[in-house]
């Protein structure tokens, strides 16, 4: 069961790194993926009382760039 | 006078608005009423694992039956389904991701991250028959529909409470509307999908009944 799981991947893997529609697509839902986490831990993080830098600082961006992005969705609290 | 929608029977609709915007759906059916309640810590919610019904399963079904993504990239906050496909050719297993997140956040954490307002999201959903005070009417948009038959499980769930001489209808109660066949829909036909009948899906949850849920 593993080692089939293992060969899947190399497989996919290999894949990935020759076809340009493979590879692309994945680096599509990866994005969309990383969107969707950080919007949770954003909206998480100010609602436990986080302030703006303290978010911003973890993500490595600027307090403002944060604010931008989320500010208007999340609001105060 | 019909009995009030307790607390838990109102996080359980919250939950469904979650989950029909997870899948992309633009209402609520009896489907994610059921997805929501397998899901939910509820005594009813523990008698439809223990008989096989859960999130994971009913969710499978419902995008084998009903594969429509209406919202899809309209919201980017609920903008579709995330491409499984494509994210393991790079190795990572998004229903691990998923599982992960949700056991933090609660079902639906991931495709629906954000909530769009800062009133308590069961002040938001308009149950059937309760209508919001007029200072929240002009804001009260933002959510899903319920299907005649979703608002008919509602309705059934009241009736269900009355039969047993509760004072409010609970999860439990939702659970048997809609669980019952004669009410046609998705939901029977995901459960007869899973191969559970409903005579013992009710007497499990009956079994595990708590007038207090």
């Amino acid at each position: 069961m593993l080692t089939d799981m293992n060969t899947t991947l190399e497989l996919t893997e290999g894949a990935a790194s020759n076809d340009p529609d493979t590879g692309l697509r994945a680096v599509a839902a990866l994005r969309t993926l990383t969107d969707r986490l950080e919007l949770l831990q954003v909206e998480n993080a100010r609602r436990i009382g986080w302030s703006w830098q303290d978010i911003a600082s973890r993500l490595g961006v600027t307090k403002q760039t944060v604010h931008r992005k989320y500010g208007r969705l999340i609001g105060r609290k | 006078m019909s009995p009030l929608f307790s607390p838990a029977l109102r996080e359980t609709v919250v939950q469904a608005h979650r989950q029909a915007l997870g899948l992309g759906h633009d209402f609520i059916g009896g489907e994610h009423l059921l997805l929501a309640l397998a899901g939910s810590w509820t005594p009813a919610g523990a008698a439809l694992r223990e008989q096989g019904v859960t999130p994971d399963q009913v969710r499978a079904q419902i995008q084998r039956l009903l594969p429509g993504a209406s919202l899809a990239g309209r919201d980017p906050r609920s903008a579709g389904p995330i491409d499984a496909e494509a994210l393991a050719t790079i190795g990572i297993d998004l229903e691990a991701v998923r599982a992960r997140v949700e056991r933090a956040f609660g079902p639906g954490a991931l495709s629906y991250p954000v909530r769009c307002s800062r009133r308590p999201a069961w002040r938001r959903i308009r149950l059937p028959g309760h209508r919001p005070s007029r200072r929240h009417r002009s804001r009260s948009g933002g959510h899903l529909p319920f299907t005649t038959r979703a608002k008919q499980m509602l309705e059934c769930a009241q009736r269900e409470a009355r039969a047993q001489q509760a004072t409010t209808a609970g999860a439990d109660h939702l659970a048997l509307a809609v669980i019952a066949t004669d009410g046609g829909g998705m939901a029977p036909a995901i459960l007869s999908a899973l191969g559970v009948a409903e005579a013992p899906l009710r007497a499990a949850i009956l079994d595990r009944y708590r007038p207090a849920s």
